[in-house]
């Protein structure tokens, strides 16, 4: 393997990390969801169950080896 | 600029449509996906069979169970039995109307309300992990009688019913309770499936899992067996029976095997199981209560005279036949007062009263009837076809007994049909049901005895039924879903009565998704049963001819399973319904038999029954079982060949794919003759062409070896072929007829590519699935060619055979290196980590965490911040304790995870203490998806808290080609990668190709994969021309017209190769051109899942068996890999001893003992413990001690102390295990001497 993921610390880069909450993706009607700690696992558009993180926008660091 | 805002509004719109992320320009076509319905019929087909008949028929088959209401605990009621003239009130209960919805869940809505029951899909159970299923309801249904004790009764008051749920049903994926049922591809892709989803599988706990289909003994039909084991029933029995397997004749697919068992003496007792006990009744007590009718209307009976002619059919010259028949009469003696039909019932009925469950109002007479009903010759509903079937079994009994004919082969398939799945959940069904209602009579009979009087004041209430009902039908822990939802998921059968089956467990698999191929396969996989796997006889795992064209003779695995398992041929289909027999334009089979013929068993009755007594001449002529006449062998014979032509007609008057078989009679210790016709579910049929009316007729495994059937044109015999096979590739299942041309292979290679095949990995991409993959393969590649039988993709490589380096030796293969970092062969292995979150939680809190305020997050500690100017106070931080995890304590998707990083962690409000969850994996991995599973609502979460949470991280380990994987073309010629060979130094042809990958031409002269050398021309032949060949086995021939050889190498010859598609090549290195005829062209090459990542095994000291004193075995567990005799010969051949003493001595269980130089003993030699210091140490450290060790052996002891000897004992090098050897021995009293010099 020649890859390396070196990803930073986990703050976002910008804003208070605690308030804004993570993006999430609603498994059904794919609309965006952010949820902070303790928030009920539920898409507020269309109320599915099943959320997705969506990918990281932050750097994945690749060694190229 | 005005535009682009509102471009990207539209691109967020289509977040709701379905994503063509997947590289096709068109969805399957419609009859692709048709083909890849029929893979699954078999199940899905009789799961509909049991939603729309079985499940129906098999609970209103359920007679009504009745109770007594009477003081049971009062002593004098209690007895056992029936008082005639007693009046009883009675109570009688059963089900009706049952009925299985569709799978719905119960969501509440964004604003937090209750928006109601909503469709579940098969997606969300598989990524939430739960079960796809149904509500299973019935009305529950009760009745108060008043029996005069006469057998007479009269209702009082009306049938109440309430509707019950009996819990969730687990539903079959595109069965008609399937949501995906009928979805076109583009539907199936918004319901986030595959466009070709086929289903037939259940969703068990997010797993799919798919019900083995077996092979059973043929219903309906009697089979002459002879088993040693028959005569353990008794003294005289011999080891000589008839046995069927009966199938209720309503259709509920529940089945019972009665068999007649000869006696020495030369009687008969007919034998039926009830609750997993056999039970023998003599025959004539059988008839003689079958002779009244099943309504008692027979009056007097079967006399003794009659039943002799019947036997003996006038075949007065038959001593062996008359002398048993006159035997059977005379031992029918010994039945004193059981004359009449109702005597013999009551006998019966007395001897099972308790068995029944009936109450003690219910006549002898009356369980009798119950009895029969229930256990004997279940396929006939008619007492007198009973009867005349048990005539039939008797001659066909006492024919096998005289050795007129001979065994039925049970492994024959001609013997066998398959239990499917829907028929098989059918039956369980119905006995959970039955076993339902025992239990709510068992609690009613309860109540009673507790408190009668309470009992008789609630008995009005219809709460109290409801509360009962679900009380004992334990309808509030699952109920009968549940009980499904147990075999599902683990396999294994609770049964009562043991459902006719032959065995408890290992009756559904996981339908892996290795690959596609495989996928299919374990659609179309038949067991022979889990009684056979343990069997030392290898007669069941025989390749017979019989299952010719429906079950595959290559597609079996190797070692355990080898012959057990075979799959169907691709054109052999199931009958999970019946063939229809009336309905439009179909004519009454029997009306028709008869009108051509057939002496019907109701006419020219000299006994004055009413029926008649068939010829010994005539052969008997049956449908499903049942005796309709009889007909002389030449009338068989123009019968079914009538009935063959009826069968294909544009439109038939009789069903399709009806059996027809005629066993001719005349073969002396050959099958029993007769017409056996078939139209019952169950049964397997395969298509044929039939040669005078140019039609396809379904035909089945009974009457194929009477048939004549030309394979292939030049077979035909004319006046005597009447059928000819469709394709002769029929006889082949799916997996096996893609082996390009296979019919030029060596057979045993055919074998070794089907293996292969399924061991491939990802034949095609799952690109849509978001199922929860717990391990998946994708393969990144290019796209290529439809081959025939069913439209798959594949993998083509560009591959030249030459000896090229030192590593293409036989069976290794070099890769091109520029190839492989274009991306060739690249892969990942995609693993899934479910996370229960409440266990977590759980574990948190007992480790100290506060349960109200813990939830997914990163723990946090306070940094000091070292001040900018000294002097200053220093400032202080937060910082995340797990770095790579984000705020919600879960790692950004798309980072890399190492062996120990968090996957995840749970932290309190403050975050101040952490509870991670680690990446056990010594691999390192990306993290592909992370999902967020709101359990709350599911069934099976178990849990009714709202905040019930599962999370699920799907990781991605990269597998590119490494040297030592596995490798394989479709002909079995596998090989191992050896070398990444840069480009630069690979041979280039003229136009400038250099090869992907080199394999050696050693491999092809053992092996004669002339197949390979074929299928090479055509895959250059069809990419220099564009075009698709086909490479479908036996499309071609040895000579004639159609040479394989020719066509392909004519097409090479027009675009500009030799005649064999070989062309000059280049070495690589020098730029000479090499002096060789060479090939090199594209070929189809699948990557196997044998991967040295997953097997390297290397190990130097570690653990080892505390017996033996050696290494243990076993990569996980860190063990050693044997070095066994083939490899010591080998390093001895070498002369390379030192080696071999390093590996079987050093490496393994060397160990110093004491051997007597004196007696040549191991085991007596001892170490003196002389003080505390020494106590308890090894012999080698008492050595250092410089302790005496001595020999205890008697005469040794006397000689050092008389003859003031020296101990004469000498430490010695030796395995460990010779000393344990040693030890074995002394315990066998053998002594081991050694020369110690």
């Amino acid at each position: 393997m020649n890859t390396t993921g070196a990803v930073g610390a986990g703050t976002t880069p910008s804003g208070n990390p605690l308030s804004r909450g993570v993006e999430y993706r609603c498994g059904d009607c794919g609309a965006k969801n952010l949820i902070k700690g303790g928030d009920p696992v539920r898409c507020r558009q269309c109320g599915f169950r099943i959320l997705y993180k969506t990918r990281t926008k932050r750097l994945i660091q690749f060694e190229a080896r | 600029m005005s535009k682009s805002p509102k471009k990207s509004k539209e691109v967020k719109d289509d977040i709701r449509q379905p994503v063509p992320s997947f590289r096709r320009s068109h969805l399957s076509k419609t009859e692709d996906i048709k083909k890849l319905h029929r893979l699954s019929a078999p199940h899905v087909e009789s799961f509909n069979y049991f939603l729309d008949v079985g499940l129906e028929k098999g609970v209103s088959d359920i007679l009504a169970f009745e109770l007594d209401i009477t003081d049971i605990s009062q002593a004098a009621n209690k007895g056992i039995g029936h008082v005639a003239g007693k009046p009883t009130d009675t109570v009688q209960f059963w089900l009706e109307n049952v009925k299985v919805g569709m799978p719905t869940k119960t969501q509440r809505g964004a604003s937090g309300g209750n928006s109601g029951a909503m469709k579940l899909l098969p997606r969300e159970c598989r990524e939430l992990g739960i079960m796809y299923a149904a509500p299973l309801t019935a009305d529950f249904c009760w009745q108060f009688v008043r029996r005069d004790g006469y057998g007479g009764e009269t209702p009082a008051g009306k049938v109440c019913r309430t509707p019950r749920n009996f819990g969730m049903m687990p539903i079959m994926v595109m069965s008609k309770a399937c949501h995906l049922r009928k979805k076109s591809p583009a539907e199936l892709i918004e319901c986030k499936e595959e466009q070709t989803e086929f289903g037939g599988y259940f969703i068990v706990s997010g797993i799919e899992r798919c019900v083995r289909l077996l092979q059973v003994p043929r219903a309906n039909h009697a089979t002459s067996i002879q088993r040693s084991n028959y005569k353990n029933r008794g003294n005289l029995y011999t080891d000589l029976g008839v046995a069927i397997r009966c199938q209720r004749h309503n259709g509920d697919m529940s089945t019972i095997t009665n068999t007649l068992h000869y006696l020495t003496t030369g009687g008969a007792t007919l034998k039926f199981t009830a609750r997993k006990q056999e039970f023998l009744l003599p025959v004539v007590l059988v008839i003689r209560a079958l002779s009244g009718g099943e309504k008692g209307e027979g009056g007097h009976g079967i006399t003794d005279e009659e039943l002799y002619k019947r036997i003996v059919q006038g075949d007065e010259s038959n001593t062996f036949v008359r002398a048993r028949a006159e035997l059977l009469l005379q031992e029918a003696r010994q039945f004193t007062g059981m004359q009449t039909p109702d005597e013999c019932l009551a006998f019966i009925g007395s001897r099972f009263r308790l068995m029944s469950g009936k109450a003690n109002s219910t006549s002898d007479v009356a369980i009798g009837h119950f009895i029969i009903n229930k256990y004997i010759l279940i396929h006939l509903p008619n007492y007198g076809d009973k009867l005349e079937y048990i005539q039939f079994m008797l001659r066909k009994l006492y024919s096998f007994a005289a050795g007129d004919c001979g065994v039925d082969n049970a492994d024959s398939l001609q013997n066998q049909e398959i239990l499917l799945p829907g028929h098989l959940l059918s039956t369980f069904v119905k006995e959970k049901f039955e076993e339902t209602l025992a239990n709510i009579r068992l609690g009613l009979m309860r109540e009673i005895r507790i408190d009668y009087t309470k009992f008789l004041t609630n008995m009005d209430d219809s709460k109290f039924w409801q509360r009962c009902c679900d009380r004992y039908g334990m309808l509030s822990s699952g109920g009968i879903g549940k009980k499904v939802q147990h075999f599902l998921s683990t396999g294994n059968i609770i049964s009562s009565t043991g459902l006719d089956l032959m065995q408890v467990s290992g009756y559904t698999i996981v339908a892996e998704k290795l690959n596609f191929l495989r996928f299919c396969a374990h659609f179309r996989s038949v067991h022979r049963g889990q009684f056979f796997m343990e069997m030392k006889t290898t007669a069941v795992r025989k390749l017979l001819p019989d299952q010719w064209g429906f079950l595959c003779p290559v597609h079996t695995p190797d070692g355990g399973p080898c012959g057990l398992l075979s799959h169907m041929a691709l054109k052999c289909q199931c009958m999970a319904y019946p063939a229809e027999t009336k309905g439009e334009g179909l004519q009454d089979l029997d009306e028709l038999l008869i009108s051509w013929g057939v002496v019907p068993n109701g006419s020219g009755g000299e006994s004055g029954d009413g029926r008649g007594i068939s010829s010994y001449t005539n052969l008997p002529v049956m449908v499903n079982g049942r005796v309709v006449g009889g007909a002389s062998a030449k009338l068989c014979k123009s019968i079914a060949s009538q009935l063959r032509s009826l069968k294909v007609q544009a439109k038939p008057i009789v069903p399709p794919t009806m059996e027809v078989a005629y066993i001719p009679p005349g073969m002396k210790g050959g099958p029993y003759p007769g017409l056996f016709l078939f139209t019952i579910g169950a049964r397997v049929v395969r298509p044929v062409l039939q040669r005078a009316s140019g039609r396809t007729e379904y035909i089945g495994p009974m009457e194929q070896p009477f048939m004549d059937i030309a394979c292939l044109p030049e077979d035909i015999r004319e006046g005597i072929t009447t059928h000819q096979e469709i394709d002769p590739a029929n006889m082949l299942s799916l997996i096996a007829s893609l082996t390009p041309f296979s019919d030029y292979n060596q057979s045993r290679e055919i074998c070794t590519n089907v293996r292969w095949e399924n061991k491939q990995w990802a034949h095609r991409v799952i690109l849509f699935r978001s199922e929860q993959i717990t391990r998946c393969t994708r393969f990144k590649r290019r796209r290529h060619l439809s081959s025939k039988p069913l439209s798959m993709e594949n993998i083509r490589w560009m591959m030249a055979v030459l000896s090229y380096t030192g590593f293409d030796m036989e069976d290794a293969m070099i890769l091109n290196k520029s190839s492989y970092e274009r991306g060739f062969g690249h892969a990942s292995v995609y693993k899934t980590v479910k996370v229960d979150l409440q266990d977590e939680i759980s574990n948190a809190v007992s480790r100290g965490a506060d349960k109200d305020d813990i939830k997914l997050g990163n723990k946090t500690k306070r940094v000091r911040v070292p001040p900018e100017n000294e002097g200053d106070l220093p400032t202080f931080k937060e910082e995340p304790v797990y770095p790579n995890l984000e705020q919600d304590g879960l790692p950004p998707v798309g980072s890399w995870v190492d062996e120990g990083h968090a996957l995840y962690c749970l932290a309190d409000g403050g975050m101040n203490k952490g509870f991670p969850g680690k990446h056990k994996e010594k691999e390192r991995a990306c993290v592909q998806t992370i999902r967020r599973l709101n359990m709350s609502g599911t069934s099976s979460s178990g849990r009714s808290s709202e905040s019930s949470e599962n999370l699920s991280v799907t990781l991605r380990f990269p597998r590119n080609p490494v040297i030592g994987d596995k490798f394989s073309s479709r002909h079995g010629q596998k090989g191992v990668l050896s070398i990444l060979w840069p480009q630069t130094d690979m041979p280039f042809s003229e136009s400038g190709i250099s090869p992907d990958i080199i394999i050696n031409p050693h491999a092809f002269p053992s092996r004669m994969t002339i197949g390979m050398l074929i299928e090479s021309m055509a895959g250059k032949s069809g990419a220099c021309h564009g075009m698709f060949q086909s490479a479908t086995p036996f499309s071609f021939h040895e000579s004639g017209d159609k040479i394989a050889v020719d066509y392909f190498g004519e097409q090479l010859q027009k675009a500009g190769y030799s005649y064999y598609g070989s062309e000059p090549l280049y070495s690589g290195v020098s730029g000479c051109l090499m002096q060789a005829d060479l090939y090199i062209g594209v070929v189809y090459y699948q990557r196997l899942r044998h991967m040295v990542s997953d097997k390297y095994q290397v190990r130097a000291t570690g653990t080892v068996n505390p017996l033996t004193r050696q290494p243990i075995k076993g990569r996980k567990k860190g063990g050693g890999i044997r070095l066994g005799e083939m490899e010591r010969d080998s390093l001895l051949s070498h002369g390379t001893a030192f080696l071999l003493h390093d590996r079987l001595l050093n490496c393994s269980d060397r160990h110093i003992a004491y051997a007597c130089r004196r007696c040549g003993d191991l085991l007596s030699p001892a170490t003196e413990r002389s003080s505390i210091l020494s106590a308890g140490q090894k012999a080698i450290d008492a050595t250092k001690h410089q302790l005496r060790v001595f020999c205890r052996n008697a005469k040794c002891c006397n000689a050092v102390r008389d003859e003031a000897n020296d101990d004469a004992v000498q430490p010695i090098i030796l395995p460990y295990v010779y000393r344990y050897l040693a030890n074995e021995l002394a315990a066998m009293n053998i002594k081991m001497k050694m020369n110690v010099t």
